[in-house]
């Protein structure tokens, strides 16, 4: 990983050490926060429909004990007795039957005053022969009368085969016009079953209980729903559908409701689902044995869960801010350590950039101050050395100074006598007449020895001049074929010794940028190399080339022996003296000059011998027209 | 260098991952929990043994189920299971130390009435609970027993009217010497009274014995309608055979004590016009029966018959697990409580418990037996009955009065 700077790298890290296992905590507290509120949500609900359940099982056992109770009492039997003696004789009217029913209405009537909406007396043949309200079935036989499929005709069917009390389930019941259930209890006297109780319970009492919402928030409610066929049937109010009149209903493995299905299978459990809106709920289901139902307590998910999402949310924001915090103290902290490092940094370019004084003022004790100390320690040493090494540089001059003048003062007084011997010699060629032949060949050997001794010291100037760099030249354009005549001018009685023929090609127009003396030099060298080792009856061929950049290459090729890879690489330097014949002459400086004076002139020198066709000596100049 | 560092962040994150995951699992981890105890007392030994074994072994299926789960709680259920060697006394004695030594929680036992009575005292006494699961003569009524078997009526009555309407008034009653058919035929003395039908006949026979010559030279004599059998056990076997061989096997009988198990003993040519009332069949034909049929068949062997007594043993655990988990606790008196009004979507169909005298309300059924061994379900009440051990024509003094009679005539009896 790359930081660009000390700051986000202890960002990243601070990051990473603090922050992330905070996140990292903090999501394990809330998901074990979650889980706690949901076991706590879930216990509530299961509390409430606990309650509810054991609150409407009451209610019926409580009914149920009633009429059991009832059922014994004497004026029941009694009157069950006679009414069911003035029912056979088809008389309703008859004073018998009106003196047994006034008997009992008294009691029953205030006995329905405690909870019933009626109460019948029925014959085990299934003949209603009392009621305290009377309504369409009075009279009728609910086996195989018009109500024979109510609720009231199931109970007593139930109560006459059990010879104990039973329930019905809820249904309209059409003589009442309403949706009603009904308990049945067989009245036993001695041994002997007379008939069958029945009354018709007020169910409002066990829908308030359903209904009564309180505790579960703004989205929760109990639901009940009974299981007709392949469909689960809906009864009762529904906070989240509106009254329509027609029931709901949801078939059996629909995708919404399944806690009721599981209810109506006779489970009890709890879990998350959809409800019969298709929401998410967290909901708790029970099956009520009693009348058959399935219960459902249930909340919406949203609401039950909202603690847990308040917790979420505060939590997020407290991790921003401290985002934000870390973040300012990252770039604090960064700031602090970097400062030092940014003041070697300044302090370190000043000194590569030439201010050797300059040290680093850093008080901390650590390694950045470590490093301070050092660095100074270093700058001290690298002025040290400076300062030595300026005086060496100084001295090497005053040295190299002092040589040339040395060089210069001896070439000097070397040049007095040896222009006075040449002169003399001179002297005495002018007469030659007087002189014999030995003689004339002596003042020859004289003369040329001292010529020769002239070149050598010229020479040797020239080269401590070069090397000392105070050699002087003057530029100016020069006509290259000009030069080149006046060069092989020079030469030309040393070729035609030989019978070496010199050859040129050069367009007269060309013109160079070079100091004409020196070029002359150059030129002069190159030619006498060429005819100094060139084969007798050799050739000199000068020619030119225009290279890449408008630079102009003068050739100058000789027909001698040509030189191997390794003398090309010895050529240009001082003193070595390649192919050394017998009778050729020479220092070994001219070339180690020639190629200084070409580079000062801002040319390049350079030689090729491809095998047998002798050496080609070039030097490259840029164009100047 | 880079690599070398990269290498050791990575180490690093590793490490703090293993050591994090590590706590976790510890402060999670449910092993350290202990089991919770539980006690099967039944008849190993002894002449009761044959019928109890199964009941044994299907509550250890129940505990293995229960474990693969996870147990309750995470804590898994340990069974102890104990032997009451078919005698009362030493069933008491056995309870006290299950629930005395042991510690166990709850008790699901025993098979007789008078194994019952023995052990209602004991966890009465140390306010335990007793599931128990056979069918019984009722009259009978604990805070500390959850009786998950048909009572009278249920049993009785419900297919007393049955036969009332299928085959005639002219009843002939045989039974063993025994609380649950004398009180059985009491009953159906009662609603015969009512209904208006006539008891020609009722004749005890001593407990494993084999001398039913009179009782069927009795009953060819008088061709009742229906024949009402309460004979326990053993003696069914002999009583059909004779009964086949004096070809009287073209009059019902409405046994009250022969299940899927009893009728295997019977040779299936002697099983015709057999008829039992329980509230489980192994023929049941719903999708919950045949998924519990096939566990218990994978668990106990393909050859296995389920009797109405072993679904009894174990919805009874089913029950109690469920009561644990609702009342959070494994206290006997907050379990009970706790199962009050609980529902259960068992094999039989969805049962409910009885809050107000914790036994069960079932589904009726009457069944017919087959030559294979299973019984065809000729009839099924239409809803639950509810469990009315005291049945409400009698007030409860007047019962208990009868049922300390009939106990001295049984011990005379027995005396004899």
């Amino acid at each position: 990983m790359k930081f660009n700077s000390i700051s986000i790298r202890i960002f990243f890290w601070l990051m990473a050490i603090s922050l992330l296992p905070l996140i990292l905590m903090s999501e394990i507290f809330l998901a074990e926060f979650k889980g706690q509120i949901q076991e706590i949500e879930f216990r509530h609900l299961a509390r409430m429909s606990d309650k509810k359940i054991d609150q409407i099982t009451n209610y019926i056992y409580e009914k149920t004990t009633r009429i059991e109770i009832l059922s014994r009492s004497n004026f029941i039997e009694e009157g069950m007795k006679q009414l069911e003696n003035a029912y056979h004789r088809k008389d309703t009217s008859f004073i018998t039957y009106h003196y047994a029913d006034r008997m009992i209405r008294g009691q029953t009537a205030d006995f329905l005053a405690t909870g019933y909406h009626n109460l019948y007396l029925i014959t085990t043949k299934g003949e209603i022969i009392y009621a305290v309200h009377h309504e369409d079935d009075f009279g009728t036989n609910l086996f195989n009368g018009p109500y024979r499929a109510t609720g009231l005709a199931a109970v007593t069917q139930d109560a006459l085969a059990s010879l104990e009390s039973a329930t019905s389930d809820f249904r309209l019941y059409a003589p009442s016009k309403e949706m009603a259930a009904f308990i049945a209890t067989p009245i036993i006297v001695k041994g002997k079953l007379l008939g069958i109780l029945a009354v018709q319970i007020d169910i409002g009492r066990i829908f308030d209980i359903v209904a009564d919402n309180t505790g579960l928030g703004e989205t929760g409610e109990t639901i009940i729903a009974i299981q007709k066929d392949n469909l689960m049937s809906f009864i009762g109010p529904l906070k989240f559908k509106p009254q329509t009149g027609a029931e709901l209903q949801i078939p059996l493995g629909s995708k919404l409701a399944i806690p009721m299905q599981k209810a109506l299978q006779g489970e009890i459990g709890h879990d998350f689902g959809l409800d019969y809106r298709g929401e998410k709920v967290m909901a708790v289901w029970r099956y009520l044995p009693t009348l058959q139902w399935g219960v459902v307590v249930k909340k919406d998910v949203a609401d039950a869960l909202s603690s847990v999402t308040y917790m979420h949310e505060l939590s997020g924001y407290i991790l921003l801010i401290l985002f934000i915090i870390i973040l300012i103290i990252a770039y604090f902290i960064g700031q602090a350590i970097i400062q030092p490092i940014r003041h070697l940094t300044q302090a370190a370019k000043e000194i590569s950039a030439g201010d050797l004084k300059r040290r680093v003022v850093i008080n901390s004790h650590d390694e950045v101050g470590q490093l301070a100390k050092t660095f100074n320690l270093m700058t001290e040493e690298l002025q040290k050395t400076y300062k030595y090494l300026m005086h060496k540089a100084i001295e090497a001059d005053q040295a190299n100074a002092a040589k040339s003048d040395f060089l210069s003062r001896m070439s000097h007084e070397l040049r007095t006598p040896m222009n006075a011997i040449l002169g003399f010699a001179q002297l005495l060629e002018l007469d030659a007449d007087k002189l014999d032949n030995t003689q004339r060949e002596n003042v020859k050997e004289i003369l040329d020895a001292g010529r020769h001794l002239l070149t050598l010291i010229n020479e040797v100037l020239d080269l401590s001049r070069i090397e000392s760099g105070k050699l002087e030249i003057n530029m100016e354009e020069t006509s290259l074929s000009a030069l080149l005549k006046q060069s092989i001018s020079l030469i030309n009685p040393a070729a035609e010794k030989r019978n070496i023929q010199i050859l040129t090609d050069v367009n007269p127009t060309y013109v160079i940028l070079s100091d004409p003396i020196r070029l002359k030099q150059i030129f002069v060298n190159l030619l006498s190399n060429a005819v100094k080792y060139n084969n007798d009856n050799g050739r000199i061929t000068i020619y030119t080339e225009i290279r890449e950049g408008a630079r102009l290459r003068l050739y100058v090729a000789d027909t001698g022996q040509g030189l191997s890879h390794e003398d090309i690489s010895k050529l240009f330097t001082s003193f070595e003296r390649l192919n050394i014949k017998n009778n050729v002459e020479g220092t070994g400086i001219g070339l180690v000059i020639t190629k200084n004076l070409v580079e000062i002139m801002g040319g390049t020198i350079g030689v090729e011998s491809p095998p047998g066709e002798g050496c080609k000596f070039w030097v490259e100049f840029p164009l100047s027209r | 260098m880079r690599d070398t560092f990269k290498i050791k962040i990575f180490i690093g994150i590793l490490a703090v991952i293993l050591v994090t995951s590590l706590v976790y699992m510890s402060v999670l981890n449910p092993k350290n929990k202990p089991p919770i105890r539980v006690g099967i007392l039944h008849s190993l030994s002894g002449s009761l043994a044959e019928n109890e074994k199964p009941l044994v072994d299907i509550l250890l299926m129940s505990v293995h189920e229960v474990n693969t789960r996870g147990g309750i709680f995470g804590r898994k259920i340990e069974a102890i299971v104990a032997d009451s060697r078919s005698d009362p006394a030493h069933a008491a004695q056995e309870a006290e130390r299950l629930i005395r030594d042991e510690k166990v929680n709850v008790i699901f036992g025993c098979g007789t009435s008078l194994c019952r009575k023995a052990i209602k005292t004991v966890v009465e006494k140390y306010e335990s609970l007793l599931f128990y699961p056979l069918h019984y003569e009722g009259l009978e009524q604990s805070k500390n027993i959850i009786y998950t078997g048909i009572t009278p009526n249920q049993q009785i009555v419900s297919g007393l009217i049955w036969s009332l309407n299928n085959f005639g008034p002219r009843l002939h009653l045989i039974g063993s010497d025994d609380t649950f058919p004398y009180i059985s035929n009491y009953i159906i003395r009662d609603v015969a009274n009512i209904k208006k039908a006539t008891l020609v006949a009722e004749r005890y026979l001593p407990l494993r014995s084999d001398n039913f010559d009179t009782i069927i030279a009795e009953i060819a004599q008088l061709q009742p309608d229906v024949l009402m059998n309460s004979i326990r056990g053993q003696s069914n076997k002999s009583f059909f055979s004779k009964r086949y061989h004096a070809g009287l096997d073209h009059i019902p009988v409405l046994s009250f004590s022969i299940t899927e198990t009893e009728l295997a003993l019977i040779p299936p040519g002697h099983r015709k016009n057999i008829y039992a009332v329980w509230s489980y069949f192994q023929s049941i034909n719903t999708p919950t029966n045949h998924i519990f049929v096939a566990k218990v068949k994978k668990h106990l062997g393909h050859e296995t018959v389920i009797s109405d007594p072993m679904e009894a043993s174990y919805i009874g655990f089913q029950l109690w697990i469920q009561a644990v988990e609702s009342a959070e606790s494994t206290n006997a008196a907050m379990v009970s409580r706790a199962a009050r009004e609980m529902t259960l979507n068992a094999p039989e169909g969805i049962i409910s418990v009885d809050g107000r005298n914790l036994h069960l309300s079932k589904k009726i059924r009457v069944g017919r037996a087959r030559t294979d061994g299973q019984f065809d379900i000729i009839w099924e009440s239409q809803k639950n009955i509810r469990p009315i051990p005291y049945p409400s024509y009698r007030g409860r003094n007047q019962w208990t009065k009868i049922l300390k009679e009939l106990s001295d005539k049984e011990a005379a009896h027995e005396i004899q």
